[in-house]
């Protein structure tokens, strides 16, 4: 649970330090900042952040700014915008861009932290995927060319002797690829090598 | 001598008379000519009455009868004839005809009097009365009613059509004092004997007013009134002065009720600028409202952590969370009064509308020592509306009672009722113990801005209302039945 920090950006100062309060209720790490640009030059707490809390009418960077900023970044991390002006159009503008979810100021506390604890569960999980997802990768780059063309072979369900036709090559050395491929992807199975490399991005 | 003697003597008496009289006399034969005249006569027809003696009867009496008819009709008078002067000159004459003596020595006497004068005079009064009754036609067959007022008198005539106004019973006579000033409304009362002064002084020529005239049933009408003065006696006071007085009650109230709408619109205007100024403000409350919220529900979540809550801490941490919230609500419905921004309308059970205040308000009303009785209709239907918007108006309603009581020394009971009332709509009824409705806003007492708070914008019982009205209800006020206010409001039942 350490590891999973939320950030909160919030100009009033007094709404800052409850909103902090608040959120460490949940038992969750929390970081304050008074304005987009501190939260964007803390890389490390941006880094583990698994929810940001974000005011939308801030001095300098808005909170859908900030939003915009870190989508090019490459960020996935879930954000909970709360505001003090409801406008619809605002609103809508940053549900359209993948908000997590929208607070009206002031709100009930209790619905706010339950998205938090959503929030970050969802970011944990996607932090797990993206790990996973990396590390699958490395595996399959690990694999020389004829070692993935194997892997397709197997992939495409065919038998090593057909397989071995395809390529040209000999069964042994078919054989041979195929137990190199399952030690790179440490692998026990032929089921389980299907269900990884199923599930990683292509 | 004897009878001679004495029938002259007689005769010269006669004669005397005769000559004596200033009647114009003239005596006619039956040829139809004159045979004696007196001065009198020469007088009146500017002739030597010695040269009248053998004239012809018509040249001094146009349209006389012949000889023959006069003898023979034998006419008292000879009436509204134009006589004739020998100079020409006409005058309006009559005459008393006597007849003495018989047969062909038979004579007429005519005593002629010029009553030229006289029936000018009858004429244009009659004319004049002709003129008036026209006058009076014409004015009444415009819905005026009149009024004919002599000043040294004091006594006025009214038309039947200004006593229908009224509604005066019967024809007792009046002075103008029992009209103006005293049917006059007080408020009216300085302007409309201003109107009557300006005129009787000259300073204006006619006397023209509206104003509210009290009827026998004590109610008040407009009317205009006008009026000028029609006769002035020789030092230049008024002695007479006519006038009319229209209805105009049903033309004035829609004029009223045109300015009336004129400052409704001004109004919304002012409100829409305040709904800019409620936007800005919104944002600046809202996020102290956040902290308050946020602070107290920490709090909270500490003391749950503790376990116990040995202090009884809990209960006014939990108001506080919940005024926070309930204060961030009226902060969003100010604005969205102006922008009319969506509502959440859900079949709403008005009981619990009300207990839910009366727990919010609680507090509230502990502080003033008001005793709130809650008095709740079973099995009312429910209201299609929306909750936050009617705890707000409850919520409003409620706080003003307390702040009404707050200075009372007696009994401070806030009482909220709530029925199905007669007309099928589910009812809500506010009742105060305080002193009722302040003068400075019983004409309209939810107008916007008017308020009677010292720190109060008079805004709540404004927006109290659109929010009712905008649910398709009704919000009024009635003075309670020992002191103190009630407000109501009734909503349709949900379909």
């Amino acid at each position: 649970m350490a590891d999973r920090l939320v950030c909160v950006v919030d100009d009033d100062d007094a709404v800052r330090l409850s909103m902090g309060l608040l959120v460490e209720t949940l038992g969750l790490p929390v970081r304050c900042y008074p304005d987009a640009g501190s939260l964007l030059a803390d890389e490390g707490a941006l880094a583990r952040a698994h929810c940001l809390i974000l005011d939308v009418r801030m001095p300098g960077l808005s909170g859908i700014g900030l939003q915009e900023r870190l989508l090019r970044l490459g960020s996935t991390v879930p954000i909970i915008f709360v505001s003090a002006h409801g406008d619809v159009p605002m609103v809508a503008r940053a549900m359209r861009e993948g908000a997590f979810d929208f607070f009206q100021k002031p709100f009930n506390e209790q619905n706010l932290l339950d998205r938090v604890n959503e929030a970050v569960h969802l970011a944990a999980r996607r932090r797990q995927e993206d790990a996973w997802q990396r590390d699958i990768h490395a595996r399959l780059d690990g694999l020389t060319q004829r070692e993935r063309d194997v892997l397709d072979g197997i992939l495409a369900g065919r038998l090593n002797k057909q397989i071995a036709e395809n390529l040209g090559i000999s069964m042994k050395t078919v054989e041979q690829h195929r137990a190199r491929v399952m030690e790179k992807l440490r692998v026990e199975s032929l089921a389980e090598l299907v269900r990884i490399v199923t599930r990683a991005d292509p | 001598m004897g009878d001679e003697a004495a029938r002259e003597a007689c005769e010269v008496c006669y004669r005397a008379v005769f000559e004596a009289v200033s009647d114009p006399c003239l005596v006619v034969n039956r040829q139809g000519r004159i045979a004696s005249a007196n001065p009198a006569a020469g007088k009146l027809y500017g002739v030597d009455p010695a040269t009248l003696p053998g004239q012809p009867l018509a040249e001094f009496i146009a349209e006389a009868p012949p000889a023959g008819r006069l003898f023979h009709e034998r006419p008292e008078t000879l009436v509204a004839a134009g006589f004739q002067r020998i100079d020409g000159r006409h005058f309006i004459g009559e005459a008393s005809v006597a007849f003495i003596g018989a047969n062909e020595s038979e004579l007429a006497i005519l005593v002629v009097r010029d009553v030229t004068e006289v029936r000018e005079t009858r004429s244009r009064v009659e004319s004049l009365q002709a003129s008036e009754r026209l006058w009076q036609f014409a004015l009444e067959g415009h819905g005026d009613a009149l009024w004919d007022w002599n000043l040294e008198s004091g006594e006025i005539h009214v038309s039947p059509s200004f006593q229908a106004i009224i509604g005066w019973p019967d024809e007792r006579p009046l002075r103008g004092n029992d009209i103006w000033p005293a049917r006059i409304h007080p408020d009216d009362l300085r302007r409309a004997m201003g109107a009557f002064a300006a005129h009787l002084s000259g300073a204006r020529p006619i006397t023209e007013v509206q104003c509210r005239l009290r009827l026998e049933d004590d109610s008040y009408r407009w009317v205009a009134v006008r009026g000028k003065i029609m006769e002035r006696d020789e030092q230049g006071q008024a002695r007479r002065m006519i006038g009319s007085v229209r209805d105009i009650h049903d033309n004035f109230l829609s004029a009223e009720q045109e300015k009336r709408q004129q400052r409704e619109l001004e109004r919304a205007a002012r409100l829409i600028h305040l709904g800019e100024m409620a936007s800005a403000l919104a944002h600046e409350l809202n996020q102290p409202l956040t902290a308050l919220r946020n602070f107290s529900a920490v709090a909270l979540r500490r003391l749950d952590e503790l376990g116990a809550d040995p202090a009884g801490l809990r209960e006014p941490l939990q108001m506080i969370a919940d005024q926070a919230l309930r204060a961030g609500d009226i902060v969003h419905q100010v604005r969205g009064f102006v922008r009319k921004g969506g509502r959440v309308v859900t079949p709403v059970a008005i009981n619990e509308v009300v207990r839910s205040v009366r727990r919010l308000m609680q507090f509230d009303a502990r502080a003033h020592g008001v005793q709130c009785q809650l008095d709740l209709a079973d099995a009312l239907p429910p209201v299609l509306a929306d909750q936050g918007q009617l705890e707000q108006v409850l919520g409003n309603l409620i706080k003003n009672g307390i702040d009404a009581m707050s200075l009372m020394p007696r009994a401070r009971i806030l009482r909220v009722s709530t029925r199905l009332n007669p007309e099928g709509q589910v009812e809500v009824a506010v009742a105060d113990t305080g002193p009722g409705l302040a003068e400075a806003v019983r004409a309209d007492p939810f107008a916007p801005f008017a308020t009677t708070k010292p720190d109060g914008v008079g805004l709540g019982l404004a927006i109290c209302r659109t929010i009712i009205e905008n649910h398709a209800g009704r919000m009024w006020v009635e003075a309670g039945d020992c002191g103190g206010a009630t407000f109501f409001f009734s909503l349709p039942p949900a379909p």
